[in-house]
């Protein structure tokens, strides 16, 4: 369904701007809040004054973050994926220690603009990580077909071919941080977080080693993070 | 002339799901098993992983799973008077190859049979007189109860990790189950599937309409499941690939997910592909197999001697089998006597479109190849045949297993078939279409059966299987009647256009329909109209079992698979507690 955000948004107050009905599946119908970029850019670069701090503080103005691979890139990842997750640290499905102090204090129109504003915006390249040969040809082979032993599917499976995703709800890898993927698959792994459908993550990431979840990490990293924004599909 | 190879205890032709079913419990208990399994290898990493497993064109259209004709063909003919021509391209029905069989590329779709079908002549003559089953018809009894069943579909659904709401359990009905089924004696291991728009839309019609509706039972998994074998699976995300696909996410239950690995460790099992089964041997008194003879993929012939023969192949092969084999007396169309390629049947099937304007959003491609809505009203002996002068039924179920763009473009009556026009009315209705399919039962009669092509040879030089099949008055009936039924609820999901097309003759196999060929080598009490026992014991050869759809004397409204499985576990368990300790037949003839 091709709408016209900007029109829609483009004079209306935030409360009336959109709601549209996600049928997916019967019993799984939120109204999804259309956010508004404009109003969202402003909580990224100034917060708001009832305590949400600005998001460009860790993840930067283009999304890109800080490079030190503690925050992910958020640039281009569809706003329904930023949203639901915003709310999962808000209702604590999703836990961490300073987004959900953050999320906590937002509001349901901060969420869906913030999350508008990082979908639309283009990252910044940033240079590939160093990797030994062996363990960059194991994460190529975990991402791209898999382990029959270990019962576990290509990552791009459901994650898109080169990291792409598929949009919306299963989020791109292309180009994000070694060290966070790294990092979640462990939080995945451990079981303190489960924020997805099915506990599917969960479940792959228990069937993988310290030395795998590394080399998945340093394989998506090195792909292209392509503007997948400008082909993003909504709900 | 064939090399002899080593004697083994048993030999398993064609390693799919019953052949790896039987393989791992006979090898579990200590038995030397072979399985001989015509096609090549091929598992979940790296032979399933997408982006290839999704290309249509391959897979779909080009049946890139199914058994290649240009070596092994069947011929078809809608009766005795006609010339049978071997089938070039496959698509009324889609018999699978390489190892796990056509439970690769199954839809996930589990069903039990219920209590009525297992004596299904009993059944129709006690409530319906003598006189009100067609003559033309020759359904029998199985010769085995529900109730002697049960278990072994409980186990076979837990190996599968199947995902529904019991609808009675141990007799009590149950909310939001099937409540026509027959007693289960607990849950189905997993939750049932998400719904479908459509499903939704046809769920509140069916109850407005006072009918039965609940979620089909799937083996596509729900949630992360490790199944009693210790294997593990994970949730199904709805991708819309499953029929004529392989999973690529270790969701659906194929013999791959749920029992090769285990099969493959045990150290008294051997795998041998590319070993194309040529008969099974017999000794001088033609009452015992001595084993089987096989070509490799070089042509080299080898015979491999067993004790136990345990024929699995997809169910029309099997019947192939026994016949190239001598094992059991051919049937006979003019006197209806002989017991191998009797009863051949098939599945009646009608589909119906509701059309929707652009406002309702159905979301095809959103889809598991089980995640239907469907009534059981009009399915099996759920309702009172006395007024309508047939027997049997169908489910009506609101089923879109998938939204790919090559294979789903409906469009209403009356569009052209090509041109501009047509490319307008599949952009206009595409994701504006929901479909009900009407899935009958199949009655077995005089005139319906396999036997051995006079003409035309496979490419090992041995003869073809021949089809011969109509569609009996009874399912034409009976067909068009759940149809009707079926256009009725389409039209209170609150289309704008609804049409409907009951199957009527003749059958052809260009059109794809189901894959459910059943018969041929069907189970029994009877030697004289059965070629198995209960046990699906040859009854003429007593080391030799035939596992497959073959089995069903006639094939009632469900999808064959659970009663299939159930059968297979039941059979393996007679040959260890019974057969083993005394080789010998099982039932006195």
């Amino acid at each position: 369904m091709k709408l016209n955000r900007w029109m829609l948004i483009s004079t209306v107050a935030l409360s009336i701007a959109g709601f549209l009905l996600v049928r997916a599946f019967a019993g799984e119908s939120p109204k999804v809040l259309r956010g508004d970029p404009r109003r969202g850019g402003e909580i990224v670069a100034i917060g708001t004054d009832y305590g949400v701090v600005a998001c460009a503080r860790c993840h930067a103005f283009d999304g890109t973050a800080d490079g030190s691979g503690a925050f992910p890139k958020l640039s281009g990842i569809s706003s329904y994926y930023l949203a639901k997750q915003l709310r999962d640290f808000a209702s604590g499905l999703r836990t961490d220690a300073i987004m959900s102090a953050i999320a906590r204090r937002m509001k349901a129109e901060d969420i869906a603009d913030v999350s508008e504003y990082y979908s639309g915006v283009s990252g910044t390249p940033t240079p590939a990580p160093q990797a030994s040969p062996d363990l960059l040809a194991l994460g190529t082979r975990l991402a791209t077909v898999g382990d029959q032993e270990k019962e576990i599917q290509a990552c791009e499976a459901c994650h898109g071919p080169q990291g792409r995703g598929e949009s919306p709800a299963i989020p791109p890898l292309a180009g994000q941080y070694a060290p966070y993927i790294a990092f979640q698959m462990r939080m995945w792994r451990m079981g303190y977080r489960k924020n997805d459908a099915n506990q599917q993550m969960a479940n792959i990431a228990r069937r993988l080693s310290p030395q795998d979840i590394e080399a998945i990490g340093l394989y998506f990293e090195r792909l292209p993070q392509k503007d997948f924004a400008k082909n993003k599909r909504e709900p | 002339m064939a090399e002899k190879l080593k004697a083994v205890d048993v030999v398993v032709v064609g390693v799919g799901f019953m052949g790896a079913i039987m393989a791992k419990e006979l090898a579990a208990s200590g038995l030397t098993v072979v399985g001989l399994e015509r096609g090549k290898k091929r598992w979940t990493v790296p032979e399933f992983q997408s982006p290839d497993i999704h290309d249509e064109l391959k897979y779909s259209i080009r049946k890139g799973m199914m058994q290649d004709v240009t070596r092994e063909a069947m011929t078809f003919r809608n009766n005795t008077s006609q010339e049978a021509l071997p089938i070039r391209q496959w698509e009324a029905f889609l018999p699978g190859t390489d190892l796990g069989g056509s439970g690769v590329h199954w839809n996930g779709q589990t069903f039990r049979f219920t209590e009525a079908d297992f004596v299904w002549r009993t059944r129709m003559q006690e409530r319906y007189g003598k006189n009100f089953v067609d003559a033309d018809l020759t359904i029998q009894d199985w010769g085995i109860t529900y109730d002697e069943l049960e278990a072994y579909f409980d186990k076979f659904e837990h190996l599968l990790g199947t995902g529904g709401k019991a609808g009675n359990l141990n007799g009590k009905i149950q909310p939001g189950g099937n409540p026509f089924e027959s007693w289960r004696s607990r849950e189905y291991p997993n939750p049932p599937m998400k719904e479908q728009y459509g499903g939704v839309l046809f769920r509140k019609a069916a109850t407005e309409m006072g009918y039965h509706p609940f979620v089909q039972p799937s083996s596509n998994m729900t949630r992360p499941y490790t199944n009693p074998e210790g294997l593990q699976l994970n949730a199904c995300n709805y991708c819309g690939f499953c029929e004529r696909y392989a999973c690529e996410h270790f969701a659906k239950a194929t013999p791959q997910t749920v029992i090769l690995p285990v099969l493959l460790k045990n150290r008294h099992f051997e795998l041998r592909t590319e070993a194309q089964v040529l008969r099974v041997n017999l000794d001088s008194h033609k009452k015992r197999a001595t084993g089987v003879t096989y070509a490799d993929a070089t042509g080299r012939e080898f015979e491999q001697p067993a004790d136990l023969v345990i024929i699995t192949t997809y169910a029309l092969n099997n019947a192939r089998m026994m016949l190239l084999s001598g094992i059991g007396k051919p049937y006979d169309p003019k006197t209806g006597e002989g017991v191998i390629g009797r009863n051949y049947a098939y599945q009646t099937t009608g589909d119906v479109y509701v059309f929707y304007d652009e406002s309702v959003n159905i979301n095809p491609f959103m889809a598991a190849g089980a995640s239907g809505t469907l009534i059981d009203d009009f399915n099996d002996d759920n309702f009172d045949h006395g007024p309508h002068g047939f027997i049997g039924g169908s489910y009506i179920m609101s089923a879109l297993t998938n939204g790919r763009p090559i294979e789903f473009h409906p469009t209403p009556p009356g569009t052209p078939e090509w041109g501009k026009e047509w490319k307008v009315a599949i952009r206009r209705h595409y994701n504006h279409t929901a479909h009900m399919l009407t899935h009958g039962s199949s009655m077995p009669t005089r005139t319906n059966y396999l036997d051995l092509d006079p003409t035309y040879k496979d490419a090992w030089a041995q003869p073809l299987l021949r089809v011969t099949f109509e569609f009996p008055d009874n399912d034409v009936k009976m067909t068009q009647f759940c149809v009707d039924h079926a256009v009725e609820i389409g039209k209170r999901m609150g289309a704008k256009t609804v049409a409907g097309y009951a199957r009527k003759p003749p059958f052809t196999t260009q059109k794809y329909q189901t894959t459910h060929n059943t018969g041929g080598v069907i189970m029994g009490s009877n030697p004289n109209t059965s070629a198995l026992n209960r046990y699906l014991q040859s009854w003429d050869a007593h080391n030799v079992f035939v596992v497959g759809a073959s089995a069903y004397p006639q094939n009632p409204g469900y999808n064959p698979t659970d009663t299939l499985g159930a059968l297979a576990y039941w059979s393996v368990d007679a040959i260890k507690k019974q057969y083993l300790k005394k080789p010998g037949p099982m039932v006195s003839a």
